[in-house]
């Protein structure tokens, strides 16, 4: 079931001298569970996409289907979603509003109509999932450090408990340890409760590392949609659109044109490292 | 869906109106407003009429940029109209029905209203259209530097507006993205009365007005690291020159100006 798109169009201005065509019929699944890593390069329609997905925008021709129902259909509400698909925008530490860390992530299991008491043991789990220590939880969020106001913007959407989460850049501009244990955060959530992520990143490393399935957009257009090990052991064909392949993958490939281990693409730290001992042991 | 606004909406093209100095278009405009104000006898409307036709033409603007310039005004101009048209008694009836008569007075003066605005407009519109933000503030700022000798700040003037003209379609995005991460989590924009709307805008405006801070904050920073001081001894990477096209352009105007005078005087 999960999330197909069919035949998707999108264009930006329409009729004026800024129009740009910026999804061109795009057809895929979303499948239930996955961890979809979208890639692309800047202007690529990344961003238009995902909007799609939850129904920010509306596309200008094709349809959008969740578990089998056009999300275009009237009597499927629109609202109900946004709960179901929830977003973590580029930046989210910016939408932060309420007086404390707990009111913000309230916010949205509130709009879903839960009580009081539901909507806050809701935002507490959540908090607890990104690992917000607690003494923060009624401190205002404008006084937290970036790292901690971006784990409270994502817990306000993961206290939603959605089915699908999508994340625009989710690491953009943390530390590296803010941004490994973010990432680690989310696949832990994902696990726990069976959920759908797709990651836009421009991170390949990241990509390689978290996702089971890799999309690829070039200006509006489907380039590539595999696993990471498919995806990423084209690597020239990833260059050609302006991206690049993961750390890993380039070391590998340039040890094997060295003659060390003869797999064709690596994209895992443990199993490169594994290659290079073996391969060291023969020699 | 925060298109429609015209004001700093700059059309790129190369006609004349585009590389005339934004001096000569902003005294033009000055003049063409006085003259909107003057004409009275049919001769002074055909001639401001045929002068906004001649201008938009040669702008090579396309038309339905105009329209749509005149679009947030449209009820004004429809409101001067009705009220024009009910409200001016005159001699000559032309429709009685009950307490509600129409004089002829009535509908011409409710048509001259109603030209008058839409020329306003279309004046204005012709300025911003054809002329970046930043030019215009240029041409404001050396043309009004003779106030700098009493101590107007010119220069600061200036600068605050320009940065406020560019910082519209910054917060304007900012603003469509705020909303859309606030949809995502189930704010409700669209029902409830007037109060409840107004309460409902909180989760937009808190990181709005948050973010506008922050914004003003870098800015200034990255001026003070550029050794930003004010405008004393400051010279421009594009100094305004005139040129033979200019000073025909002020004849041009000068001459509309003196024609539109005459006729209200003698015709």
């Amino acid at each position: 079931m999960g999330l197909e798109f069919r035949n998707v169009n999108h264009t930006y201005n329409p009729g004026t001298t800024v129009e740009r065509h910026a999804l061109k019929d795009i057809s895929f699944t979303l499948e239930d569970g996955e961890y979809l890593g979208l890639i692309g390069h800047t202007g690529s329609g990344k961003s238009t996409l995902i909007q799609h997905m939850n129904g920010l925008l509306k596309a200008d021709s094709g349809d959008i289907l969740y578990d089998g129902q056009s999300i275009y259909d009237k009597s499927y509400s629109m609202n109900q979603h946004h709960f179901k698909v929830g977003m973590v925008f580029q930046y989210p530490e910016h939408q932060l509003f309420e007086t404390t860390v707990l009111k913000d992530v309230c916010f949205g299991p509130g709009n879903m109509g839960l009580s009081e008491d539901e909507a806050v043991s809701r935002a507490k789990e959540a908090l607890k999932l990104v690992e917000l220590p607690e003494i923060y939880w009624d401190k205002s969020p404008f006084i937290l450090s970036g790292g901690q106001k971006r784990r409270a913007a994502i817990a306000g959407v993961i206290a939603m408990d959605p089915k699908i989460l999508i994340m625009d850049e989710p690491a953009a501009g943390l530390d590296p340890e803010g941004r490994d244990s973010i990432l680690e955060s989310i696949s832990m959530i994902r696990k726990e409760r069976g959920i759908t992520v797709v990651l836009v990143s421009h991170n390949m490393d990241d990509v390689a590392k978290y996702a089971t399935r890799v999309l690829v957009l070039n200006k509006g257009s489907i380039y590539m949609d595999g696993t990471p090990k498919e995806v990423f052991s084209r690597t020239k064909e990833l260059y050609d659109v302006g991206l690049s392949a993961p750390g890993i993958t380039v070391i590998t490939e340039r040890l094997k044109s060295l003659g060390i281990g003869e797999e064709d693409c690596m994209i895992s730290m443990d199993d490169a490292a594994d290659m290079i001992a073996k391969s060291l042991r023969k020699g | 869906m925060r298109r429609n606004i015209t004001i700093g909406q700059y059309y790129p093209e190369n006609s004349i109106l585009h590389r005339l100095d934004p001096r000569v278009k902003l005294l033009g405009l000055i003049v063409f407003l006085v003259c909107v104000f003057l004409m009275d006898s049919y001769w002074s409307y055909g001639a401001v009429t045929a002068a906004v036709v001649i201008l938009v033409i040669i702008s090579r603007v396309p038309l339905r940029y105009f329209v749509r310039s005149l679009k947030p005004v449209f009820f004004i101009i429809i409101l001067t109209f009705i009220l024009n048209i009910f409200f001016t008694s005159g001699e000559e009836i032309l429709v009685k029905w009950g307490i509600i008569s129409i004089y002829k007075e009535g509908v011409i003066m409710a048509l001259k209203m109603s030209i008058r605005l839409i020329y306003l407009v279309l004046s204005s519109a012709l300025l911003t259209l054809t002329t970046t933000p930043n030019d215009i503030t240029d041409g404001m700022e050396k043309a009004l530097r003779p106030l700098n000798k009493i101590h107007v700040p010119i220069h600061e003037m200036t600068m605050m507006m320009t940065i406020a003209l560019r910082f519209i379609p910054i917060i304007s995005e900012e603003t469509d993205k705020i909303r859309k991460a606030q949809i995502s989590r189930g704010a409700d924009l669209e029902t409830g009365n007037i109060i409840k709307r107004a309460k409902n805008m909180v989760p937009i405006l808190v990181p709005l007005l948050v973010s506008s801070f922050r914004r003003a904050g870098d800015l200034a920073l990255a001026m003070d690291a550029r050794c930003y001081h004010g405008g004393e001894g400051r010279t421009k990477y594009k100094e305004l020159r005139y040129g033979k096209k200019d000073g025909i352009a002020y004849l041009m105007i000068l001459a509309f100006l003196a024609g539109i005078i005459l006729m209200r005087n003698f015709l």
